[in-house]
Order: C-alpha cells, then sequence, then structure tokens
C-alpha cells in the first residue's frame, strides 16, 4: 500500500514537473517553492493577471509567493504550449482550451476578438487555468465485465450529471474493451472532438486509450463518426458527450452497420435521460443496450449498470 | 631568397584577398538561395498540413541544406522548447549567431519574418512567408548582379596586385 502511495506521489509530481515547463523562469521558481508534499497534491495551477500564481491543492487555493503575474507572463505561457505555433491551437482556444503534451489542459480566460459571429481568438487575457492530467484507474474493471457480450460489447451510453467523471471512464472503457479486458481484443474508433478522451498531441495519445484504438480528433463528431466507420472498420465507435441531433443520427447509422457503441450523455439517471428527446429517439429505436449510471456518494464515484431495451 | 619568400607570400595575399571577396558575393547568392528554398518549403507545409513551427522549421532544415540548413534547424529546437525566451527574440539570436553570409537588408528582411511566424494564423503566415520569399528573392537577383560585376573586378585586383607586389619587390 505504502508502495503504491509512493508510486501515485511520484506520478504526481511528474505531472506537475511536465506542465510547469510551459511557465515562465519566475512562476515556475515560485511554484517549486511550495516543496514537493504539497505539489504532491496539486490539480490546477491558475495564473490570473495582477496576482500571484495559485496552486489548487484539492479544492483549496494556495498563494504562491512568486510577482504577481502579467499579460507578457500569460502570452509566454500560451506561446510555450503551442511551441510558438499559434496557428495549430487556434480552433482548440475556440473550445476554450488548450491541449499540452501529457493530456495537461490549459483553459483559457480574456477578452474575445470575432470576425462576424465567429471567435478568432483572444485579444486580451485574463487569466490561464493549467489543469493536470493525473488520471487515476477506476473501477471501470467492474464495469466492463457487466457490458460484455458474447459478440463484444453491448451498446452502452454512460449517464452523470457534469462533472462526475463520464469521460474519465469512457476512456478507461476505450482502453480496456481496446486492450481484450473480460473478452477478446476489440477494434476501437474514438471520434474525439475536443480531444479530451485521447488528448492526441503532435498526433500521439498522451492518455492510454489501448493499442487497437484509432483516434480522429479535431473533426465534428458526427462527421467523425461516419469517416471511422467507413475508413477503419471499427467493432466498436466510442465519442464523449453526445448531445446534437447530427451526433444521434450519425451514432443511429454506425448501430445499423452493426458497430457497437460508446458514448456519454449528461442526464441525472436514465429516466431524466428519457425525457431528452435526442436520447429518447435513440432509446425507442434501441440503439443503446445498456446504461452505465455514475454517481458520486461521500467524495466516492460508484457506477451502475443498467438495461435500456 | 628570403626577399623572393616575402614578395610571394605578398603577392599570395593579394590574390587571396581578391579571391575571398570575390567568394563572399557568391557564399552570398548561395545562402540566400538556400534561405529561400527553406521559406518556400515552410509555406507550402504551412498551407497545407498547418504543421506546428518546430516542425516546419525542420522541414526547412531539410529543404534547403548548406548554412541556411544548420541556421533552420537551430530555430526548430529553439521553437521546441522556448524555456521562456519568445520565439521572436529566439529567431533573432540565431540569426545575429548564424554564419549566414548576409547583408544588413537581407538580416532585416529575416528579422521581420521572425515576428509573423508563430504568431498569427496559418494564412496571415504563408503570406508573410511568400512575401519574404520574394523579397529575399529580389535581393538575391541583386547579389547575384555584383557577383558577376564585382566577382570578375575583385579576381582580377587580387591577381594584378599579387603581380604588382612580385615585380615592385623582386
Amino acid at each position: 500500500m505504502d508502495k503504491l502511495r509512493k508510486a501515485e506521489r511520484a506520478r504526481r509530481l511528474r505531472a506537475v514537473e511536465q506542465a510547469a515547463r510551459v511557465l515562465p523562469g519566475e512562476l515556475a521558481q515560485a511554484l517549486f517553492a511550495l516543496g514537493e508534499d504539497e505539489l504532491a497534491g496539486a490539480e490546477e495551477l491558475r495564473l490570473r493577471r495582477g496576482w500571484p500564481l495559485l496552486v489548487n491543492l484539492s479544492g483549496t487555493e494556495r498563494e504562491t509567493a512568486g510577482p504577481p503575474v502579467t499579460e507578457g507572463d500569460l502570452r509566454a505561457v500560451l506561446e510555450n504550449a503551442s511551441q510558438a505555433s499559434a496557428h495549430t491551437v487556434l480552433d482548440q482556444m475556440k473550445n476554450g482550451y488548450v491541449t499540452l503534451r501529457g493530456g495537461h489542459r490549459l483553459g483559457l480566460c480574456g477578452t474575445v476578438a470575432r470576425q462576424g459571429a465567429d471567435m478568432v481568438t483572444l485579444r486580451y487575457l485574463t487569466s490561464l487555468s493549467l489543469r493536470l492530467a493525473c488520471p487515476a484507474a477506476g473501477q471501470a474493471g467492474q464495469v466492463v465485465k457487466a457490458l460484455r457480450t458474447p459478440e463484444g460489447v453491448a451498446s452502452t451510453l454512460i449517464v452523470a450529471p457534469p462533472g462526475a467523471g463520464k469521460t474519465t471512464l469512457l476512456r478507461e472503457l476505450v482502453r480496456l474493451l481496446s486492450e481484450g479486458a473480460g473478452g477478446p481484443p476489440l477494434r476501437v474508433g474514438l471520434a474525439d472532438e475536443r480531444g479530451e478522451v485521447a488528448a492526441l498531441w503532435r498526433g500521439e495519445p498522451q492518455f492510454d486509450v489501448g493499442r487497437h484504438t484509432d483516434v480522429l480528433d479535431g473533426c465534428r463528431k458526427a462527421e467523425g463518426l461516419l469517416i471511422l466507420l467507413r475508413g477503419m472498420n471499427p467493432q466498436v465507435l466510442a465519442a464523449d458527450e453526445i448531445t446534437h441531433s447530427e451526433d444521434a443520427a450519425a451514432m443511429e447509422e454506425a448501430a445499423g452497420c452493426g458497430v457497437a457503441l460508446l458514448a456519454t450523455a449528461h442526464a441525472a439517471g436514465t429516466e431524466d435521460l428519457r425525457r431528452r428527446p435526442v436520447y429518447r429517439a435513440l432509446l425507442e429505436r434501441g440503439v443503446f443496450q445498456r446504461a452505465v449510471v455514475l454517481e458520486r456518494r461521500g467524495g466516492e464515484r460508484l457506477a451502475r449498470v443498467e438495461e435500456l431495451s | 631568397m628570403t626577399r623572393l619568400l616575402g614578395a610571394a607570400l605578398l603577392a599570395a595575399g593579394c590574390v587571396g584577398a581578391g579571391v575571398s571577396a570575390a567568394g563572399r558575393l557568391e557564399g552570398r547568392v548561395r545562402d540566400l538561395r538556400q534561405l529561400i528554398a527553406g521559406l518556400e518549403e515552410m509555406e507550402r507545409e504551412l498551407g497545407w498540413r498547418q504543421a506546428p513551427l518546430p516542425e516546419l522549421l525542420e522541414r526547412a532544415g531539410q529543404g534547403s541544406g548548406g548554412r541556411a540548413a544548420v541556421f533552420f534547424r537551430r530555430c526548430a529546437q529553439r521553437a521546441s522548447r522556448l524555456e521562456g525566451c519568445p520565439f521572436r527574440m529566439a529567431w533573432a539570436q540565431e540569426l545575429e549567431g548564424a554564419s549566414l553570409r548576409l547583408t544588413m537588408p537581407d538580416r532585416l528582411l529575416l528579422d521581420q519574418l521572425g515576428g509573423v511566424l508563430g504568431r498569427y494564423d496559418a494564412a496571415s503566415q504563408v503570406q508573410a512567408l511568400a512575401e519574404g520569399a520574394a523579397r529575399l528573392e529580389e535581393q538575391r537577383r541583386a547579389a547575384q548582379d555584383s557577383r558577376q560585376r564585382l566577382g570578375r573586378v575583385y579576381t582580377a585586383l587580387g591577381l594584378a596586385g599579387g603581380a604588382l607586389m612580385m615585380i615592385l619587390l623582386i
């Protein structure tokens, strides 16, 4: 147990060290002045213009002793994060964050510059949030066994309110199915529109999504699902956050081709799911057979598998 | 004997100075040609694949050659690990330290390009690269004219100076 805790601590410190590479020198110094005990609990770094760097330690913000953050610092962080390649992150900026090497996520805030109705970039940066990627192994091992069928896997919706860990569970399920947990390995096509699941960085997944997984990112989900279906001959198609009717239509088309589906949906539970038009239509047509409902109880995440048909 | 040796050395020095001056002109033409080839490679890669700057610069290094390739590769390394130094400054530092045989106007053109690379959307950068390459091409043509006109003059002056030294000292 002690060995496990040490390994986890070392992993977290490595994540902080990797993410801190985008910080300008003085801010990085201020961060590391906190010491390893505190840094091992770091979940997020926050840079707000005019204030020292803050570190989010399990929900509480701890101020560092460094100088106040300037707009130049914020620009430098963005330049470091993009390796001086603004053109490669403009699309991500429109989603509000940029994925870094290691899967860390840099959230951006400031004054939006527009051309017509479209956001072009941020004219001024006011704050940045650097969320450290430190995915912990969850309870997907138990869940995957309940989803396996003799043919492969049942089409499944992961259902939970925002922040309950849907994306983490989806990533874990994709990896486990791809690696052959509970049955033979399956070819998984992952339509990762916003790069949240695999976090591709220069074409390389920053999170382990399994060796039999093909990832398509930067492409709208509906389009991506069909590209994967036509081009990669998947046995399972996975996508995060099915919210639009065109995503649902693409899912239905894939299901009609005999491909199993894995997707996430914002809802409190299966009853709530049936009240929402996009999902109700999918459930009525039997596109999904099972749901994994996530709940948080006393800080613990619980997963419950339910039959939908 | 000593006198003869001294005269020969001075003559060789004069010839060497003339040939070296002509060589610098030739070197500038070659460096400009290689820089243009690198910038055109970047322009194509950026316009088509929108690759990140370190990759663009690495491709420019592969597509150029000679001293320009060294310059592009060093810039690629700097872009992939900025360590708090803005890319514009890193580019200027590498330009300053490179052994490229350029004139001040050539360097100014490249310096301006460093202020655009990596800062704007792909279309703006492609435009800046195309303009930069076109203006360097004008510089290369002028450098080639100079080389044709002055290259022979410098070589001839070197040879004539060397011969004169020999005549005067022997």
